[in-house]
C-alpha cells in the first residue's frame, strides 16, 4: 500500500475512533477496510466502557478522600493553621497544651495512643534482620518483608550474628568474633557506625532491647555459669539479673513489669 | 456551580461547618472542592484504573489524589490548570507506585475508609474484558503513548488539557496521538489483513 493511502487510512481510522466515541454513526467504510472499521469501532467501544463508573465508586472515593484529608490535617498543624486560620489557631492551642501535657507525663495515654504512619514514612522495624554465609561467612544482613531490598550490613571475616532491632528501628545490636571471641556490637540500620558494648574474655551473646531502648539483655558465661546481664544501651553499667537460669536460645523482654 | 453543591449537600457529602467555629469562606471552598470532585473523579477514577487495571487500587489513589487537590485547591480555580493539576498528579503517584515506593495513604485500615467493593461480578468481568482488549490493541506503544491514548480516550481530556499536564505543546500532543493510532491501526492489520 502506498503511503498516501497508509495517511489516508490513519486518519479514517482517527476519525472513525474520535466518532465512536462521541457516539456519532459511522461513516461509510471508504479507504479502510470494513473488518478494519468494526475492530476500531469494537475498540472505541471498549475504551468508552472503560470511561464507565459503577455505582458506589463516587462515594467511597469520596469517603477516603475525606479521610485522608481527616488525617493529614491532625499530622500537619502548621499547614492546618496556615489554611484555615482563626479556627485552628484554637485547635493548635488544644493540640500544644495536649503535647505539653504529655510531654510532662502527666498524660501518659497519649504516648500509647498508635500514630499513623505519613506517606514516604517508615515505621520502626519495617525490615528483617538475618544472618547469612551467602558471601562466604556469616554476615548480618536486612531485607524488606516483601523480599526486596537486600542489603548486607556487616562486612567482617569474623562471624556476625544474632541481630536484633532496636524498638525505634534506627539500629541494630549484634554478636561478633570480630575482636577475638564473642562480643556485643551495635550499629546504625543501614550497616554503619559500629560500635563494641561489651568487654570481656567470656563469650557474650545474643542481645535483645528493652521495650524502651534504653537497655540491652545479653547471655554470658562471664561469672563461670550461663545468666542473663542487662547493660545500658552504650555498654555501661553492666550487671547481672539475680537468680537467672540457663537461659533459652532467644531473650526477649516481656512488658508490664 | 450552586446546583451541583447543593445536590452534593443532600447526599451529605460536604463537610458540614460548625456553627460559629468556621469561617465562611471555609464552607465556600468545601463547596468548590466537592464541585471539583464532581466534574473530575470519574475521568481521574477511569484513567488510575485503565493504568492499573485494578479497581480497588484505582480508588485509593483517586482519594489520594484528590486529598492532594485539597491543599491545593486556591490555585485550582481555572478548570483548564485543575485538570492539568489532578491528571500531573495522578502521574506521579502512579511513577511512585511502578517504582515501588507506594506514596498512597493507605487507609483500608480505617473504619472511614474503603468499603468492601460492592459492584456486580458481571460488571468487575466486564471491565476486566474491557481493559484486557484495550491492552491488547495498545500492545507496542510507549509508556508515554499509552498515558497520552489514556487520557484523551478513557479520562476524555482536551489535547490542551493533556499539554497542559505534560509541558508539552497542543501540536505535540496531536502528534502523538496520530501516531500511536497508527501503530494501533497497523498492529490490527496485522492481525486482520484480508478484512
Amino acid at each position: 500500500m502506498a503511503d498516501g493511502d497508509d495517511r489516508e487510512n490513519n486518519r479514517t481510522f482517527d476519525d472513525e475512533l474520535e466518532r465512536a466515541l462521541r457516539g456519532e454513526e459511522l461513516a461509510a467504510p471508504s479507504v479502510a477496510t470494513a473488518e478494519e472499521l468494526a475492530t476500531a469501532r469494537l475498540l472505541a467501544s471498549q475504551l468508552a466502557r472503560l470511561r464507565e463508573v459503577a455505582p458506589g465508586v463516587r462515594e467511597r472515593i469520596w469517603a477516603s478522600t475525606q479521610a485522608r484529608r481527616t488525617v493529614r490535617a491532625r499530622t500537619t498543624l502548621w499547614d492546618h493553621l496556615s489554611r484555615s486560620g482563626l479556627a485552628a489557631g484554637a485547635n493548635l492551642l488544644v493540640a500544644a497544651v495536649v503535647i505539653l501535657l504529655a510531654l510532662q507525663g502527666a498524660l501518659p495515654w497519649v504516648q500509647e495512643l498508635p500514630r499513623l504512619l505519613r506517606p514516604g514514612e517508615r515505621g520502626p522495624v519495617n525490615r528483617i534482620a538475618f544472618v547469612s554465609e551467602r558471601d562466604g561467612n556469616a554476615e548480618i544482613y536486612a531485607i524488606e518483608p516483601d523480599g526486596s531490598g537486600l542489603t548486607r550490613l556487616t562486612h567482617h571475616p569474623a562471624f556476625d550474628g544474632d541481630p536484633a532491632w532496636s524498638p525505634d528501628g534506627q539500629r541494630i545490636a549484634f554478636r561478633s568474633q570480630r575482636d577475638g571471641n564473642n562480643e556485643i556490637y551495635v550499629m546504625n540500620a543501614d550497616g554503619t557506625g559500629v560500635r563494641r558494648l561489651t568487654f570481656h574474655p567470656a563469650d557474650d551473646l545474643r542481645p535483645a532491647w528493652s521495650p524502651d531502648g534504653q537497655q540491652i539483655a545479653f547471655v554470658s558465661n562471664r561469672d563461670g555459669d550461663s545468666g542473663v546481664y542487662v547493660m545500658d544501651a552504650d555498654g555501661s553499667d553492666v550487671r547481672r539479673l539475680a537468680d537467672s537460669p540457663a537461659p533459652d536460645p532467644a531473650l526477649a523482654w516481656a512488658y508490664g513489669r | 456551580m450552586p446546583g451541583e453543591g447543593a445536590s452534593l449537600a443532600r447526599l451529605g457529602m460536604l463537610t458540614r461547618p460548625i456553627a460559629g467555629v468556621q469561617p465562611a469562606d471555609a464552607v465556600a471552598r468545601d463547596e468548590a472542592f466537592a464541585v471539583l470532585y464532581e466534574r473530575q473523579f470519574g475521568r481521574v477514577y477511569a484513567y488510575l484504573r485503565y493504568r492499573l487495571g485494578d479497581e480497588l487500587l484505582a480508588e485509593d489513589m483517586s482519594a489520594e489524589v484528590f486529598a492532594r487537590a485539597w491543599g491545593k485547591l486556591r490555585n485550582l480555580d481555572d478548570p483548564d490548570r485543575a485538570t492539568a493539576w489532578l491528571f500531573a498528579t495522578a502521574r506521579n503517584l502512579l511513577a511512585d507506585h511502578y517504582r515501588g515506593r507506594p506514596g498512597c495513604l493507605s487507609l483500608s485500615a480505617l473504619p472511614a475508609g474503603r468499603h468492601p467493593a460492592t459492584d456486580s461480578p458481571e460488571a468487575q468481568l466486564l471491565t476486566e474484558e474491557s481493559l484486557s482488549f484495550v491492552s491488547h490493541c495498545l500492545t507496542g506503544l510507549s509508556e508515554r503513548e499509552r498515558e497520552i491514548v489514556g487520557l484523551r480516550f478513557v479520562a476524555g481530556l482536551r489535547n490542551r488539557e493533556i499539554a497542559l499536564a505534560f509541558g508539552l505543546s497542543e501540536g505535540n500532543v496531536a502528534k502523538i496521538i496520530h501516531r500511536a493510532l497508527a501503530k494501533v491501526r497497523a498492529r490490527l492489520r496485522e492481525e486482520y489483513p484480508d478484512g
